[in-house]
C-alpha cells in the first residue's frame, strides 16, 4: 500500500520533479535490466537531486539535470569501473563500417509489413538493446527516446560531444546489425553479402557526401 | 552523420548540403528512414509507467532527506568547530597567531550558501586519479607561491580556488599551479601539515566537476559531519574526494586516511 505523505510537507520541488518519474523509471529498467535495482536507482536519483536541489538554477532544463544525476548515480552504483572495458572488448571490436546493407534491405527492415512479425521485432529490438553495452545503450536511450540533446548527454555521461556520436553510431548500427540478423534468421529478408570483416561495401551505388560534395564542386567549377 | 542529420545536430551549411544528398541518394534515404523506423520502435520499447507505489515511496525518501538536510544546516555551525577540533594535533604545529594572522588575510572570501551538493557524479577515469596521485608523489615545482597567487589559479580554472580552509585547518600552503587535464584543467594546491620530521605533504585538487570526473569508484563514501568524502588508498597515499557547488575537490596525501578525510571536510567549513 502506499504510504500516504503528510500534506503538511508537500513540497513543489518533490511534484515537478516527480512528474518525470515514469521516464526516470523506464530509462533505469533499461539500464539495470531489473525492476527492483530500477526501483532502486531511481528512488538514490531523486533523493540526491532534493539533497542538491540548491544547485539547479530554476529556468534550466529539470529533466536533464534529473536524468544527469540518473545517469551518474547508475554509473557510480551499478557500474563502477566496468564501464570502459566493456567498450574495449565488447563489440566495439568489430568494425561497423557504413553501407553493410543495401537500401532495399533497408527498406524491408524498417517496413512492418515486410517483416509481418512486429511483435517479435519489439522483441528482439528490446533483446539487442539489453544486449548493448551499458554506454552505447545510455547513449542511444538518451537520444532516441528521452531526445536530449549531444550536449546534454555529454554532461549526463561525463564526456566529450564527439565520444557522444560515436557511441550513439555504434549503438545504432548495433541495434540494426541484430535485427538484420534476426529477419534473416527468420528468412523474412535474404542475407546480403556477409557483413563485417572485411567491412562490406554495400551493392547499392553508394555515393557518399564527400563524392557527392566533390561532384557538386566539379559540376560548378 | 546520417545519425547527427537526423538528431538535428548538424550545422545549417551541412545541414542544407544533406538534405539535398538525401534527396538524390536513395542509400540515404532509406538510412534515415530506417533510423527513423527505429526510434520509434525503441520508444515503445521503453514506455512504460512506473510501478503502483514508487511515486509515494520516493515522495516519503525526498522529504525525509529535505528534513534531514534541513537539520545539517542548522548544525553546521557547531559542527564546523568540532571539525576544527579533531585537528588539535595539528593547531599545535601552526601557532594560533598566524591562523588568525591567515584567517584575516582570507576573511574577505565569498562565502557560500550552505547547502548540499554531493557525490552526483565521477565514475570514469580511474586513470585520471592514478594520474593525480601520481603527480602528488612527484610534484612539480608551485608556479603560484602565495595564497593571493593561489586563488588567482581560480580564472584558469573556472572554478574558485580557496586555500583558506584548509589553512584554519593547519595546513600550511607552500604554493599551487594548474594542471592540464586532457581539454579541461585543475588547480593543484599544495600543503604541508607538521613541520621538521612529522612534516607530511597534502595536495588538493580543484576542478570542475560538471567538467572533470574523477573515479572514486575504490573509494569508500564517508560521514565526516555533515560532509560527505570518499576515502581510500591509492599507490600508498590517502586519498580524499568530496564535491561542493559543482567544485570537485581531489586530497592526496602522505596523512593517514582519517586525517585526510577531516582536511576533505573542511571544504564544507563556512567561516
Amino acid at each position: 500500500m502506499r504510504p500516504l505523505p503528510d500534506p503538511s510537507k508537500s513540497d513543489p520541488f518533490c511534484d515537478e520533479t516527480l512528474s518525470h518519474l515514469d521516464a526516470m523509471y523506464a530509462v533505469a529498467c533499461k539500464l539495470t535490466r531489473n525492476p527492483t535495482d530500477a526501483q532502486d536507482l531511481v528512488q538514490d536519483a531523486f533523493v540526491k537531486a532534493m539533497r542538491a536541489r540548491q544547485q539547479f538554477q530554476a529556468g534550466t532544463n529539470l529533466k536533464a539535470w534529473l536524468f544527469r544525476i540518473l545517469t551518474n548515480t547508475f554509473i557510480n552504483k551499478y557500474r563502477r569501473g566496468g564501464l570502459e572495458r566493456s567498450v574495449l572488448d565488447g563489440p566495439d571490436a568489430d568494425p561497423l563500417a557504413d553501407g553493410w546493407v543495401s537500401a532495399s534491405t533497408m527498406r524491408q527492415l524498417r517496413d512492418p509489413e515486410a517483416l509481418a512479425l512486429m511483435p517479435i521485432v519489439q522483441e528482439e529490438i528490446r533483446r539487442a538493446l539489453d544486449a548493448l553495452p551499458a554506454e552505447f545503450r545510455l547513449a542511444v536511450i538518451l537520444c532516441d527516446v528521452e531526445e536530449f540533446s549531444y550536449e546534454e548527454i555529454a554532461q549526463m555521461m561525463g564526456c566529450p560531444i564527439g565520444t557522444v556520436m560515436s557511441r550513439l553510431h555504434r549503438g545504432r548500427k548495433l541495434l540494426q546489425r541484430a535485427l538484420y540478423n534476426h529477419a534473416i534468421a527468420l528468412g523474412v529478408i535474404k542475407g546480403e553479402e556477409r557483413v563485417g570483416d572485411p567491412p562490406a561495401r554495400a551493392p547499392h551505388n553508394t555515393s557518399s557526401l564527400e563524392e557527392y560534395r566533390g561532384r557538386k564542386k566539379r559540376g560548378a567549377a | 552523420m546520417l545519425g547527427s542529420y537526423l538528431d538535428g545536430e548538424l550545422e545549417a551549411s551541412t545541414l542544407i548540403e544533406m538534405d539535398e544528398h538525401v534527396g538524390v541518394c536513395e542509400a540515404c534515404r532509406e538510412g534515415v528512414l530506417l533510423l527513423r523506423a527505429m526510434r520509434g520502435s525503441l520508444k515503445q520499447v521503453i514506455r512504460g509507467a512506473a510501478p503502483e507505489g514508487l511515486r509515494g515511496r520516493i515522495e516519503n525518501a525526498m522529504i525525509a532527506e529535505r528534513e534531514r538536510t534541513a537539520r545539517g544546516g542548522v548544525e553546521a555551525g557547531p559542527f564546523a568547530g568540532a571539525a576544527l577540533g579533531g585537528f588539535g594535533s595539528w593547531r599545535t604545529v601552526v601557532p594560533v597567531a598566524t591562523a588568525a594572522a591567515i584567517a584575516l588575510i582570507w576573511g574577505a572570501v565569498t562565502r557560500v550558501a550552505p547547502g548540499a551538493s554531493r557525490e552526483v557524479k565521477a565514475g570514469f577515469g580511474d586513470d585520471l586519479l592514478q594520474e593525480l596521485v601520481a603527480e602528488h608523489s612527484q610534484p612539480l615545482p608551485p608556479e603560484a607561491t602565495n595564497a593571493e597567487a593561489v586563488r588567482g589559479l581560480g580564472r584558469w580554472v573556472g572554478v574558485p580556488v580557496r586555500p583558506n580552509s584548509f589553512e584554519r585547518a593547519g595546513a600550511h600552503l607552500v604554493g599551487g599551479r594548474v594542471m592540464s587535464l586532457r581539454p579541461e584543467r585543475a588547480a593543484m594546491m599544495q600543503f604541508i601539515v607538521g613541520a621538521g620530521d612529522a612534516a607530511r605533504r597534502v595536495s588538493i585538487y580543484v576542478y570542475d566537476a560538471q567538467k572533470i570526473q574523477v573515479g572514486t569508484s575504490n573509494l569508500a563514501p564517508r560521514s565526516v559531519g555533515t560532509a560527505e568524502v570518499r576515502v581510500g588508498r591509492e599507490k600508498g597515499y590517502s586519498v580524499a574526494a568530496t564535491q561542493r557547488e559543482g567544485v570537485g575537490y581531489l586530497l592526496a596525501s602522505d596523512l593517514d586516511q582519517d586525517q585526510t578525510a577531516q582536511l576533505a571536510a573542511m571544504v564544507y567549513d563556512d567561516r
